[in-house]
């Protein structure tokens, strides 16, 4: 029979194991993992910036620009499934963002064919690049990370696959590959990876185009502004300008993840134009 | 074989009618009557008769050698002129008047008051037979459209076709009375070709208003009242400047920057050809060329749009209301895009081959049976 282990040494192991759990559950934006070195940092990263996006839901129509703007520019597939990265729910009137219990997951609130209509209101939800990731905190291989200037990235190398990290995000703003996407060679963006079969897969904040100056391309393609991205450390830039303006809410406040996706009222409200 | 007969026609009886007329078998006194009563009945047969001043003869003469012009007039109101029932209960009712016959009666005699022919006929607007000519030009229309009543040729007076040398065969078939073609919008579009006025009419014609929906206003005469009647051939609409709204429902939720009135169209659209537009300064501009309006007030967008970074810019051809309907453009006109996940299809699940019920009693009792086999009945 094999050497039993002192019982001292269990203790200390088991000691050091609670505490390093605790402390990365604590401790916000993964300073420990990144402490210990376990994730990575993006080369490409412009440090001193912290992107942040305001999506003005009084402007937003529902029309989906947004959401096809996406899929074109980030090589998003259509086969073996369609995929989105955006999602746009259609709300009543009366139903708050504030007081979500949950993101919504009823179908019949994204299958809207026709908008906008008179009485509801349009939620794009995406990943809202928190400050404070439960995806990040669950990610084995540290795959998903923050990066220095705000983005929630992506390495699709490390991607295991095991979606703990679209069990933790409490908007499910993350998408799985079933099968390997296939894209019509001429619509492939070079400048983004096609991702393989079995990696999650989630808004990027289009690291490749902000990195280099420009826009997203949701901001841009947006028919109405409705959305708007900049540097949150900039106080001229308009999410800034914006914030400082208007009140804004984030979705499920409670879950405190501080994410860097607001959302504001304007006072540019379509549905307010009739008489 | 052949018989040399003479012609002997002697014996016919007109031959002896007239031997015996020569040799005077018939008296004398006979034929004196007889060239006495010649001479009286050829006076019926002479053209002198009660109306000496010109020489009519009336429609149905002209007929035995115009039969188609005839049955053309037969059809038109010119031939009832008088015999028509409404005339006549309202000239009888006005205690028959003589001042409505030059107009409604052919070969009107002003000094007895008497009316050779009942309606209008073909030598009142043509020359009488005795002036047949090869030139059968007809009378000017104003000689009876002039009346109060009837003031068409005063109106057209009045209208700027008269200006413009466009008479009254111009749209009326002279015989028939017609206008020349079946829509009488396609007969002022025969002339008045100008895009502006084709467009506005195409857009009113989906309303259901042609033309002469305004541009013709008619009403009938009042004799009683002494109200005139209105045949349109002025041309002018009968609103004179409409209202915008009158006619147009459009609200201008967010372009009422000059107020809600007329006074707000006419800021780009220009009041008659309301296709065309023009700048604040007074430029026209073609309703295609249309965003440079739109960039008067809104440079800063027009800017990005021109650097391309304004919605999605890929397409040069796009003007500004291809997407933003121009009225209330902040309402825009975004097709909405599919939702990217299609509602889920209930897929049928195929019924299984053995009812899972049955399966698993049939498991279960040969799991059953089988330990009983092997423990209570083993020996």
């Amino acid at each position: 029979m094999k050497e039993s282990i002192k019982r001292r040494d269990f203790l200390k192991i088991v000691g050091i194991g609670s505490v390093y759990l605790v402390a990365k559950n604590i401790i916000p934006g993964g300073a420990v993992s990144t402490l210990l070195k376990i994730t990575q940092t993006s080369p490409t990263t412009n440090s001193g910036k912290r992107w942040g996006m305001v999506i003005d839901v009084g402007a937003c129509i529902g029309c989906r620009q947004c959401t096809y703007g996406c899929k074109e520019e980030n090589n998003i597939p259509n086969i073996p499934a369609p995929m989105q990265w955006i999602e746009t729910f259609e709300m009543e009137q009366n139903e708050p963002i504030t007081r979500l219990n949950s993101v919504p997951s009823n179908q019949s609130k994204t299958s809207y064919i026709e908008s906008p209509i008179h009485g509801k209101w349009y939620l794009p939800i995406a990943c809202l690049h928190c400050d404070d990731p439960p995806c990040v905190k669950l990610c084995p291989t540290g795959a998903t990370f923050k990066s220095e200037d705000g983005i929630v990235e992506m390495n699709y190398d490390k991607c295991i696959g095991c979606r703990q990290c679209m069990a933790g995000c409490p908007y499910n703003a993350r998408s799985f590959n079933w099968g390997k996407p296939q894209i019509p060679q001429e619509n492939v963006n070079a400048l983004v990876p096609v991702r393989p079969i079995g990696v999650v897969e989630k808004c990027t904040f289009c690291q490749h185009r902000v990195r280099e100056g420009l826009l997203t391309k949701c901001v841009e393609i947006c028919p109405v502004g409705a959305r708007h991205f900049g540097d949150l450390n900039d106080p001229n830039s308009p999410p800034s300008k914006l914030l400082e303006t208007y009140i804004s809410s984030a979705l499920l406040e409670e879950m405190n993840t501080k994410p860097k996706l607001l959302y504001i009222t304007s006072g540019k409200k379509w549905f307010e134009e009739e008489g | 074989m052949f018989s040399y007969q003479k012609n002997d026609n002697t014996n016919d009886d007109i031959h002896v009618f007239v031997t015996n007329l020569i040799t005077s078998k018939i008296g004398k006194k006979t034929m004196f009557i007889f060239l006495l009563l010649i001479m009286v009945y050829s006076i019926g047969f002479s053209e002198v008769n009660a109306y000496p001043l010109e020489n009519y003869v009336g429609s149905g003469t002209c007929r035995k050698c115009h039969e188609t012009q005839f049955n053309e007039w037969n059809q038109t109101a010119h031939s009832r002129a008088f015999t028509d029932p409404v005339f006549q209960t309202q000239w009888q009712a006005q205690g028959s008047p003589d001042v409505c016959l030059p107009c409604h009666t052919t070969n009107f005699d002003e000094t007895g008051g008497d009316y050779q022919f009942e309606n209008i006929g073909c030598e009142l607007c043509h020359a009488p037979r005795s002036e047949y000519n090869e030139d059968y030009t007809p009378a000017s229309c104003d000689r009876c459209h002039s009346v109060t009543h009837y003031p068409t040729y005063t109106e057209w007076l009045e209208s700027e076709h008269s200006h413009a040398g466009v008479g009254c065969d111009s749209c009326h078939d002279p015989m028939t009375l017609e206008i020349l073609t079946n829509d009488p919008n396609t007969l002022c579009k025969g002339c008045h070709l100008s895009q502006d006025i084709e467009q506005v009419a195409e857009e009113h014609g989906y309303e259901g208003y042609d033309c002469l929906d305004c541009h013709m206003t008619t009403s009938l005469v009042d004799f009683e009242s002494g109200t005139n009647g209105m045949t349109g051939h002025t041309f002018l609409p009968a609103i004179p400047s409409p209202d915008c709204g009158e006619c147009h429902t459009v609200s201008l939720d967010a372009h009422t920057v000059w107020g809600a009135t007329d006074e707000n169209c006419e800021t780009c659209h220009d009041d008659v050809y309301m296709t065309m537009l023009h700048l604040l300064n007074g430029t026209d501009v073609a309703m295609s060329e249309s965003s440079i309006l739109c960039e008067q007030c809104h440079n800063d967008v027009y800017y990005e749009w021109s650097l391309g970074i304004h919605a999605d810019s890929h397409d040069a051809t796009l003007v500004c209301i291809d997407c933003h309907e121009p009225m209330n453009p902040y309402i825009m006109m975004n097709k909405t895009l599919p939702p990217v996940t299609p509602v889920s299809v209930v897929i049928e699940k195929p019924e299984p081959f053995i009812s899972p019920t049955y399966f698993f009693i049939a498991i279960i009792g040969a799991l059953g049976a089988a330990i009983y086999a092997f423990t209570v009945r083993r020996k």
